[in-house]
């Protein structure tokens, strides 16, 4: 079926308003390397085309339009989609959700093309590789890893006029290192993205993870603790801030679900100056290495970089256009990543005061709806005034709700997965059980 | 309502077959997974209702060949309408640069084709995709304004989705061909009071349709009372306790503490501890533990895995002893093991691993009053939000949304939220002193691999009486 023969059905379907179509082309390359030699290799070469439409009403003097989506596969001939688009035309049909326009065909700005571009993804596979393997640290090894390399060609189009397009890279990259200690083998599992060749940050990511594998083992049990504050860095310190991000969307703000308000601060009514760094938030459309940049969201809305907060003040909320117009705000689009600018103090400063510091966990989560953060620890630091020490088991439990009035940002930035932001956090409140 | 094979698959059954019969002649192995499942999804949150597709919905295929040993597969859901010749040309081509990109990969023993032909179709009750969207949105609607109607109840929303599995498995010697439908439904809720913030949820899932939203139609009030316990709720004082694991619990514990462990692939990585220890006893003798696609119907169920192997029962703990682990076919290989039918994938384009089905404990004898009774000061634990494995070094966290206080036999009335359980493998499941005589599997959740690679899969069992860290 081709985009041609797909415009042409829409148009047959008269319940059918408005449509939107997202097609995604991807072409990867996946090695798979189990201690030091490739076990399989696989490629993709796939078309992914999703269609929404919308079907408007008006009851009672009020405008609606219902909305569904389906997957329209491309082996999939002219009347296998004529009953795939009337059943979804039927679905829209019976929602009645409060009307909202979809986005007209707007200027929009390309962002820079990946340095992956202009080779094939196979040709990088031996150059990543060999990258990831030549992180070294003493006493701890690559145990098994997992690459994949994809390049991704978006199209968006609709029934206004937007018919964009723009190609995009993702690599992925998931591993295990391992390391031996008195206690025996132990092991620790990471992944994360990127969309730059940058065999340096590749070979230092590894390299970082053969540390922390290295320190589990010669790590000692955890002991309960009381009061120690709680420094959370990487991955983790991007998941507990984007409980923020996350609470500013569109649609928890309009469905409830979200405990903060534009206006009010995001450190709750009891927040004192100086006690807390305010957070200041942007939703992002480009971070340079970052897998989810993009110049529009799936609704086909240029992206740009928007202030969600500022001085710890909710100012703008982000997500799918429909809610901003629901809420009777001006739409930024739905960003794949964000920002928290600088703390004010450095990160040795805030690691000077006796602390612990969590370096991996088994399943670090933050819960959107209550920020209750926590999990079992595999591998943390204790600083007791003077000396710094590995730990490792017990858990930690703490809820955002209790920390976001005294929460500690670090002065230094960089990028995590999908946020550029403060390289520490400081959480003052949390429980520490110990592994024994 | 019988589950109709794939009209699609049906058409490409016979390009297929020449295509293998074509590229057997170039590779060693060659194999085909053909998928096209289909589902809808419905949801009705505060003010909207919504209808789309879940997660997993799929078309398209796996070729996997084997050369001199080594193994490569390649993705694809564009065939076009060229020929079978020159499909296979075009499929054997990428394979073979695929195989070029491996030069120097570690050879596997032949892959086995041992014949086999047979098609699956499963039944469920209410096919949503024939019903049409009203009573499903309809019903989920009114599970969420009744919700919405709850004291402090700040946010619901109530969702349905249903996928109906259509996979076909085509190699020299094996034609498999199956088609059965899943369905879940959840009712999630949010409640605050000032700063007091709580969520929870009531789900059901099966091999069943429409009838899946039965389960939440009646509890609303429930769930109501539940979000309001939790925001009232307080934290555990950290400590090691006697606990009571509700069958959501207990099945999660099965899931992690062995099932993820004992999954060869990750003996082939020397990822497992559970390697060292088949025929040695891991748990208290009244502990029996299963997994397996066969012998229990739900989400995990299927007549053939994602590598064309008959999906099996595999007894993982007999009586306290690890006596097996689940395998896919490339890690069986590797060990000299049989498959075992666990050889899973998220989609035709991502690799297959060795994954649970349905796990779970088999029943005991006592009772849950006999097991309250037999707790002088403990927690019962429910809610399930996650777990997470820690094979090699047998560690376990589960995360439950609520703990309930049991002191001298007896609820106290208070409550626990979150409850973080940890503890050493073998020292929980050695614990295990009652295990109810109960056996319920819910599939209302997905399993990752690592941080990736979503299956669906059930847990379950009975109720279990161990011993716990909380925090």
């Amino acid at each position: 079926m081709t985009l041609e023969l797909l415009r042409a059905a829409l148009g047959a379907e008269r319940s059918i308003s408005d449509w939107k179509i997202v097609e995604t082309r991807r072409s990867g390359t996946e090695c798979f390397v189990v201690g030091t030699k490739l076990d399989m290799a696989r490629s993709v070469e796939a078309l992914d085309r999703r269609l929404t439409v919308y079907a408007d009403s008006a009851e009672r003097g009020s405008p609606g339009r219902g909305e569904a989506t389906v997957s329209i596969h491309p082996t999939m001939g002219p009347a296998e989609v004529e009953v795939v688009v009337e059943r979804a035309a039927a679905a829209a049909a019976r929602s009645r959700n409060p009307w909202f326009p979809l986005p007209e065909r707007a200027d929009w700005k390309p962002q820079p093309p990946s340095r992956f571009e202009g080779t094939g993804a196979d040709a990088w596979m031996p150059k990543l590789l060999d990258a990831l393997r030549s992180a070294s640290v003493d006493g701890a090894r690559i145990n098994s890893l997992e690459l994949f390399l994809t390049r991704l060609e978006t199209r968006i189009l609709n029934s206004r006029g937007v018919d964009a397009f723009f190609a995009r890279w993702r690599g992925e990259v998931e591993h295990t290192v391992e390391a031996s200690g008195s206690a025996g083998e132990v092991e620790l599992t990471e992944s994360f993205s990127f969309s730059e060749p940058d065999l340096g940050l590749l070979s230092e990511e590894l390299a970082r993870a053969l540390e922390l594998a290295r320190d589990r083992a010669r790590a000692e049990p955890a002991a309960p603790s009381r009061g120690l504050p709680l420094i959370l860095s990487g991955r983790c310190a991007e998941d507990t801030l984007r409980w923020f991000y996350d609470n500013l969307d569109g649609s928890r703000l309009y469905s409830g679900a979200s405990p903060l308000a534009l206006g009010q601060s995001l450190h709750g009514p009891d927040a004192r100056a100086g006690e807390y760094d305010p957070i200041d938030l942007a939703a992002e459309a480009y971070l340079e290495g970052a897998a989810g940049s993009a110049p529009l969201d799936a609704d086909g809305l240029p992206l740009a970089r928007t202030v969600l907060a500022a001085g710890g003040i909710a100012v703008e909320l982000h997500g799918q256009a429909r809610y901003a117009r629901y809420l009777g705000r001006k739409p930024s689009g739905d960003h794949g990543l964000f920002s928290v600018s600088p703390g004010s103090q450095p990160a040795a400063e805030l690691r000077a005061r006796p602390h612990l510091e969590a370096a991996a966990f088994s399943s670090y989560d933050v819960d959107a709806d209550t920020g209750d953060f926590g999990g079992e620890v595999r591998l943390a630091y204790v600083f007791d005034g003077s000396q710094r020490r590995p730990v490792t088991g017990g858990t930690i439990t703490g809820s955002l709700m209790d920390n976001r009035a005294r929460i500690r940002l670090s002065r230094e930035t960089a990028l995590a997965e999908s946020m550029l932001g403060p390289t520490a956090i400081l959480l003052p409140s949390v429980s520490i059980s110990g592994a024994k | 309502m019988t589950c109709e094979p794939s009209p699609f698959l049906v058409s490409e059954h016979g390009r297929l077959r020449e295509v293998i019969s074509l590229l057997s002649k170039k590779f060693d192995y060659i194999s085909i997974l053909g998928t096209d499942d289909e589902g809808v999804s419905y949801r009705a949150g505060k003010g909207e209702t919504v209808t789309a597709e879940p997660l997993l919905i799929q078309r398209g295929f796996v070729a996997r060949a084997q050369s001199g040993g080594r193994i490569v597969e390649y993705s694809f859901n564009e065939p076009g309408d060229l020929s079978a010749s020159a499909l296979a040309e075009r499929v054997g081509r990428r394979l073979e640069e695929t195989l070029a990109s491996a030069v120097g990969a570690d050879p596997y023993p032949p892959i086995s084709d041992e014949p086999a032909v047979d098609d699956f179709r499963g039944t469920v009750g209410r096919d949503p995709l024939r019903q049409g969207p009203d009573e499903a949105l309809g019903r989920l609607a009114a599970c969420r304004d009744a919700l919405l109607a709850q004291a402090d109840v700040a946010a619901a929303q109530a969702r349905f989705d249903f996928i109906r599995v259509r996979r076909v498995f085509a190699s020299p010697n094996r034609d498999l061909a199956q088609s059965f439908g899943w369905a879940q439904a959840y009712l999630f809720g949010v409640s605050r009071r000032g700063e007091a913030c709580a969520a929870a949820r009531r789900a059901d899932a099966g091999l069943k349709g429409l009838e899946a939203i039965d389960a939440l139609e009646s509890k609303a009030g429930e769930l109501g009372a539940e979000l309001r316990d939790l925001l009232g709720a307080g934290k555990i004082e950290p400590g090691e306790y006697d606990v009571i694991l509700n069958p959501d619990v207990s099945g999660t514990l099965a899931h992690e503490a062995f099932g993820h462990g004992v999954e060869t692939d990750m003996f082939v990585k020397r990822r497992a501890r559970a390697a060292e220890y088949i025929g040695r006893r891991v748990a208290s003798p009244i502990v029996n533990m299963f997994d397996g696609a066969a012998g229990v119907a739900q989400t995990g169920s299927f007549l053939f895995d994602d590598e064309g192997v008959l999906g099996a029962k595999t007894q993982v703990i007999r009586d306290g002893i690890l006596i097996g682990g689940i395998s896919d076919a490339l890690s069986a290989m590797r060990l000299g093991f049989s498959p075992t039918g666990n050889g899973r994938r998220q989609a035709y384009d991502r690799k297959a691993y060795a994954r649970m089905t349905n796990t779970y404990f088999s029943p005991g004898s006592s009772s849950l009053g006999e097991m309250l009774a037999a707790i002088e000061e403990g927690w019962y634990l429910e809610q399930l939000d996650s777990g997470m494995e820690d094979p090699k070094n047998w560690g376990i966290e589960l995360k439950v949304r609520i703990g309930r206080e049991i002191k001298k036999g007896e609820f106290t009335g208070r409550v626990a939220s979150p409850v973080v359980c940890s503890g050493y493998v073998p020292e929980v499941l050695s614990s295990i002193d009652m295990i109810s005589g109960d056996l319920e599997l819910r599939g209302s959740g997905m399993c990752g691999k690592g941080h990736k690679e979503y299956v669906k899969v059930s847990a379950g069992g009975p109720y279990i009486k161990t011993r716990m860290r909380l925090g």
